[in-house]
């Protein structure tokens, strides 16, 4: 059985000739970059609706560029090219290398974008948390010009985003991050190449006296969207990253809000992240000491 | 919208007339009757349609024709050499690295990536390579012992 079958391939050469396509098809219109989320929702009936591809992979948006104002990368650059870029080995975007690291397998990598691993909002995709916890923001582009959306403000449902008709997301903007900053992201899955059950990402930021400035803590597999968990974040702040804060803040957990499914209870997915919350946070604060 | 392209496979230019929705996988099988590529789940779970493009592995069920188009593609027919097996080959038939077969194909294709890249591979990169290809009768132990074989003969021989 062929549950999908498009009628239309395009693969334009400019942005504004792929948004008027878009705008032209609607509903019947989807992008595609490297295609794994596309063709495996496709192939899955789940997009029945959509008659014409537009695929965005000759619009020149493969590029990293990191200088004083931060780091700003291509929609469709390659998510395995990412993984081993110098920049995410560092310390403060390091959180970046370790979840594009899990998310398995490599014939997926191979081809997977960093824009496609946002726009799908999967809400148990790995790199969202990650991107967060750096406050990242996107570009997208439409004939009527372009926006900047924070990504905390970006996903708002199941495979819902900000994204307006017509609309492209071209580049992901992450900040510059101050010394002593440290990111980490843990990933906890059914099997070794599955989405995830949970996953966490946080970053950590300390003071001269090893004392905690700033953090951001990001759950995925929890809820619609991903997760800030506020209340943790502010138990850290001024107060260093040691056993007692750890057990403090990984116990307000225990009350935390999360979706069933048939991978996981609620019950289990709260256990879960107590373990990979710990195990984040400590990998974090190593980083952020620069041990 | 039908169009006609050329695609590179295994070193030959091959002329193919292919629809705006086809994928590798199906053009590969059908239009070309490269059926040693094997359509398993469809959507990226199994591994069994994987081939290489341009040194990289990709699930051929997964890659739009087009992007195939001025890429270099090596099928699992593409590897046997004069009617002799690649070496690759020859430790799958001496470790009985199989047992129904069907997944053999991709795997293969997920090896040679790997060591092509990494002539050396510890077992966890070796898991790490062939975490997106299933196999649900040898438990994977023959197909490690298979690809070490053939790691520890590429290393003596240099």
């Amino acid at each position: 059985m062929r549950l999908f079958r498009a009628k239309e391939f395009y693969e334009p050469n400019d942005i504004a000739a792929a948004n008027d396509l878009l705008n032209k098809t609607g509903r019947r219109g989807k992008i595609i970059a490297g295609g794994t989320s596309f063709y495996e929702l496709a192939t899955r009936g789940m997009i029945p609706e959509v008659e014409t591809i537009v695929s965005i992979r000759n619009l020149n948006l493969n590029y990293l560029i990191d200088d004083q104002s931060g780091v700003r990368v291509g929609a469709t650059s390659i998510l395995d090219e990412l993984s081993h870029h110098d920049t995410f080995q560092r310390p403060e975007y390091q959180c970046i290398a370790d979840a594009i690291k899990e998310i398995r397998p490599i014939q997926v990598r191979n081809v997977a974008t960093i824009g496609g691993a946002i726009c799908t909002a999967l809400p148990l995709l790995d790199l969202p948390p990650a991107l967060l916890a750096l406050d990242s923001s996107v570009i997208v582009k439409g004939l009527e010009g372009e926006r900047e959306i924070p990504l905390e403000r970006f996903f708002l449902d199941w495979f819902l985003t900000d994204i307006h008709k017509g609309e492209i997301l071209t580049e992901v903007k992450i900040p510059r991050l101050p010394q002593q900053t440290g990111t980490a992201f843990v990933k906890i899955g059914r099997t070794h190449y599955d989405f995830c059950l949970v996953n966490v990402a946080s970053r950590i930021t300390f003071d001269e006296t090893k004392k905690c400035t700033d953090v951001r803590i990001y759950f995925n597999g929890v809820g619609r969207v991903p997760y800030r968990a506020f209340d943790i974040e502010k138990s850290f702040i001024g107060k260093p990253v040691d056993e007692s804060t750890i057990s403090k803040g990984t116990k307000s957990l225990e009350t935390m809000k999360a979706m069933n499914s048939i991978h996981g209870s609620a019950e289990y997915k709260r256990k879960l992240a107590k373990v990979i919350l710990r195990e984040c946070l400590t990998k974090a604060a190593s980083r952020a000491s620069g041990d | 919208m039908r169009f006609e392209t050329l695609l590179n496979i295994n070193g030959q230019t091959m002329r193919v007339e292919v629809e705006a929705y086809d994928l590798l996988s199906t053009v590969l099988r059908d239009k070309l009757g490269l059926t040693g590529t094997k359509r398993g789940c469809d959507h990226g779970g199994c591994g069994a349609c994987t081939v290489i493009m341009d040194g990289k592995a990709v699930y051929s069920c997964m890659t739009p024709v087009r992007y195939a188009v001025g890429k270099s593609i090596t099928t699992i027919e593409g590897l046997a050499k004069n009617g002799r097996l690649d070496s690759i080959q020859e430790a799958f038939v001496k470790h009985t690295a199989f047992q129904c077969g069907y997944c053999t194909p991709g795997i293969i294709m997920a090896s040679k990536a790997l060591l092509d890249k990494n002539p050396n591979p510890t077992e966890q990169e070796m898991m790490e390579a062939l975490s997106g290809n299933l196999c649900r009768c040898t438990g994977y132990a023959k197909i490690f012992e298979a690809i070490a074989d053939v790691a520890r003969h590429t290393n003596s021989s240099h």
